[in-house]
C-alpha cells in the first residue's frame, strides 16, 4: 500500500515528549543531577529532572529542598503527623520535615540520553 | 447622579508582580531569598529591587557604583530578560485557566474579566480571585497584587492599595474610602497636564474627581479622561473592554528566535541566522495554515540591546523569500559596525487564516500562487524526512553552525522553555 501522507488534523493529534514529561508546564523547572546519591533510586549523575512547584507531595515522592544553600533530592514519608525525608542510598539517617524548611519542589520527571 | 443601572456587574481582576524581575530572579535562586537584590547590573543603573533593597534605601536608577558603596550588603546582578519574559508567559497562562478574557498590559501586570467564572461557581468574586493568587504564587514562587473591582481604573487602583502581597476588592460601597486616599496623579491614564489641570481647578483626588458633576467633565475633559470618571464611579467605559476573540488572532504573532554562540559581529553570519528565523517562522505559519501581514525582526547585543525593525508584508504571506526581501532591504538600519551580537529572531504578526486571504490589487498575489505548489511540496518533505532536509541557501550558514556547535545539549538547557534551577543532588 502507498504511503499516505498523514493530514494535519492527524498531525494535531499527536502528543508531543513534552506533553508526556511534563504534566504542568506553567509549574515545571528543570534541575541537573550532580552526584550518585540517587543511583539507588534509578537518578544518575547527569540526568535532567524536571520537577513542580505548588504539586502537593503524596507518600513515596521524590522532593527536592533547599538544604544550607544546596538543593537536595529525598523521598517524601508522612508517617502520622509527621513528615519523614529520607535519603535514597541510606547514607544520612532521615530527618523531619519543620516549619522552616518547605518542599521546593515535586520531581515529576527524569530525562536522560546516552548519544 | 447617576444611573443605578449603569453601575458595572463585572468582576474585573488586576494583576501585579510585586517587584517583578528581582522577584523571578529570587524564584530561580534561592540563595537570594530574604536578601536585598538589584538587577540593572549591565545598565549601571538599578531597574528592580525587592522589596528588601527598597527597605534600606535603594531607588530605582540609583548608578550602581555608588549603591554599592552604600549599601555594600546589596546583591547587584545582571538583567535576564529571557526569564522575565518566561515568567510573564506563565503568568498569563494561569491567569487564562480562569477567564477567556485576559488583557496583558505589561511584562508585569495583566487585566482580566472573571466574571462568568464567578457566576459558575456560585457568586463568590473574593475566593476566585485568591485561587488565582494561589496558583501564581505557588507555581511560580514569587507574590503578586491583586485587585478586585468592576471596572479596570477602579482594580488597578484596588491592586496598588495593598503591596506586596495584597488582594483588595473594591465595592460601589466602599469605593469612596479607597478613591478619598489617591492623589489625582496616580489615577491610571492621568498624565503630569492634566493632573495640573485638575489641580487647577481643585480637584485634588480620585474622589474629588470623580464627585464632580457629570455635565462639567463631559464638556471640559477629552473623551479618554470622561471614561476614566466613568469607571471611577464604577461604570464600564471602552477603557474595560477585552479583546474578542477574533480581534486576539488578529494581534497573534508566530515568532523564531535564536541564540548562537560564538556571539558574531560578521553581518553574512547575521544574516543567514535571520534567514533561518525566518525560514522556521513560515514553516510554523504554514504548518497551521496561516498567514502573516506584518513582520519584524531583531538582533540582540551581549548587553540584551534589542535593534528591531518593523514593517508591513506586500500581502498575507508565509513564504520566507518574502520575509527576506524585507529582512535583506532593511538588514543595515539595524546592523551596527562592530556591534557583538548575541541572538536574532523573527516575528511574523497580524496572523490570519489562509482562506480568509484577500488578494491584494496590484498582481502580488500571483507571484505567491506560484510559491504556494513549491511551499506545499517542501513542507511534504520536511514532514517525512529530517526537518534540515531542504532550506534556503542563505539559512545555510545557521544551520550548519548549529548542528557543529560541541556545547549543543549545555546551551539546549538554557533554550528550554522551563527556567534551570542549577544543579541537585
Amino acid at each position: 500500500m502507498p504511503f499516505r501522507e498523514r493530514t494535519e488534523e492527524e498531525l494535531a493529534d499527536v502528543v508531543s515528549l513534552d506533553d508526556y514529561l511534563v504534566k504542568n508546564p506553567e509549574a515545571s523547572f528543570i534541575f541537573r543531577v550532580k552526584g550518585d546519591r540517587m543511583s539507588v533510586a534509578g537518578i544518575m549523575s547527569g540526568d535532567l529532572v524536571i520537577a513542580e512547584r505548588g504539586r502537593t507531595p503524596k507518600s513515596g515522592d521524590i522532593v527536592i529542598l533547599y538544604i544550607e544553600g544546596e538543593h537536595v533530592m529525598k523521598y517524601f514519608l508522612p508517617r502520622g503527623n509527621l513528615v519523614y525525608l529520607e535519603s535514597a542510598d541510606g547514607s544520612e539517617a532521615p530527618f523531619i520535615l519543620k516549619e522552616d524548611l518547605k518542599v521546593e519542589a515535586v520531581v515529576t520527571s527524569i530525562v536522560r540520553t546516552y548519544v | 447622579m447617576f444611573d443605578f443601572h449603569k453601575l458595572s456587574s463585572r468582576h474585573i481582576l488586576h494583576i501585579d508582580g510585586d517587584s517583578f524581575f528581582a522577584s523571578c530572579e529570587v524564584a530561580v535562586n534561592p540563595a537570594l531569598r530574604g536578601k536585598a537584590v538589584v538587577t540593572g547590573k549591565e545598565r549601571g543603573i538599578a531597574s528592580a529591587m525587592t522589596y528588601e533593597a527598597k527597605a534600606k534605601g535603594v531607588t530605582r536608577g540609583m548608578p550602581v557604583f555608588r549603591l554599592k558603596k552604600m549599601f555594600p550588603d546589596v546583591t547587584v546582578i545582571s538583567s535576564d530578560y529571557e526569564l522575565y519574559s518566561l515568567f510573564s508567559r506563565r503568568m498569563i497562562n494561569i491567569v487564562r485557566r480562569y477567564s477567556d478574557s485576559v488583557h496583558e498590559y505589561s511584562i508585569d501586570e495583566c487585566f482580566a474579566d472573571i466574571t462568568s467564572i464567578v457566576k459558575e461557581r456560585g457568586g463568590d468574586a473574593l475566593s476566585v480571585a485568591r485561587a488565582i493568587k494561589h496558583d501564581l504564587q505557588n507555581e511560580l514562587g514569587l507574590t503578586f497584587s491583586l485587585g478586585l473591582a468592576s471596572t479596570k481604573v477602579l482594580a488597578k487602583i484596588a491592586s496598588k492599595t495593598q503591596k506586596p502581597n495584597g488582594l483588595t476588592l473594591i465595592t460601589h460601597e466602599n469605593r469612596k474610602e479607597f478613591l478619598r486616599n489617591v492623589p489625582i496623579q496616580k489615577v491610571w491614564g492621568i498624565g503630569r497636564e492634566t493632573s495640573s489641570l485638575l489641580f487647577s481647578h481643585r480637584l485634588k483626588t480620585a474622589l474629588d474627581f470623580a464627585e464632580s458633576r457629570e455635565d462639567i467633565i463631559k464638556s471640559t475633559v477629552a473623551k479618554p479622561y470622561y471614561e476614566i470618571f466613568l469607571e471611577l464611579n464604577g461604570i464600564a467605559s471602552s477603557i474595560s473592554d477585552f479583546a474578542s476573540a477574533e480581534e486576539r488572532e488578529a494581534s497573534k504573532s508566530i515568532s523564531r528566535t535564536r541564540t548562537f554562540s560564538p556571539s558574531s559581529t560578521d553581518p553574512k553570519v547575521l544574516y543567514s541566522e535571520l534567514s533561518n528565523n525566518a525560514e522556521e517562522a513560515c514553516a510554523a505559519l504554514r504548518r497551521e495554515g496561516l498567514v502573516a501581514c506584518f513582520m519584524s525582526f531583531f538582533l540582540k547585543d551581549r548587553d540584551f540591546r534589542y535593534y528591531r525593525y518593523e514593517a508591513a508584508l506586500p500581502h498575507r504571506t508565509s513564504s520566507p523569500e518574502e520575509v527576506l526581501e524585507i529582512v535583506r532591504a532593511n538588514f543595515k538600519k539595524i546592523y551596527r559596525k562592530g556591534v557583538i551580537y548575541r541572538a536574532s529572531g523573527v516575528t511574523l504578526m497580524n496572523v490570519r487564516d489562509k482562506e480568509r486571504f484577500t488578494p491584494d490589487l496590484f498582481g502580488a498575489y500571483l507571484k505567491v500562487e506560484a510559491r504556494k505548489g513549491l511551499y506545499e511540496a517542501i513542507d511534504a518533505l520536511l514532514r517525512k524526512q529530517r526537518s534540515d532536509a531542504v532550506y534556503l541557501g542563505s539559512s545555510f550558514r545557521a544551520r550548519k553552525h548549529h548542528n557543529d556547535r560541541e556545547d549543543k545539549r549545555e546551551s539546549f538547557i538554557a533554550d528550554l522553555p522551563f527556567p534551570y534551577l542549577g544543579e541537585v543532588s
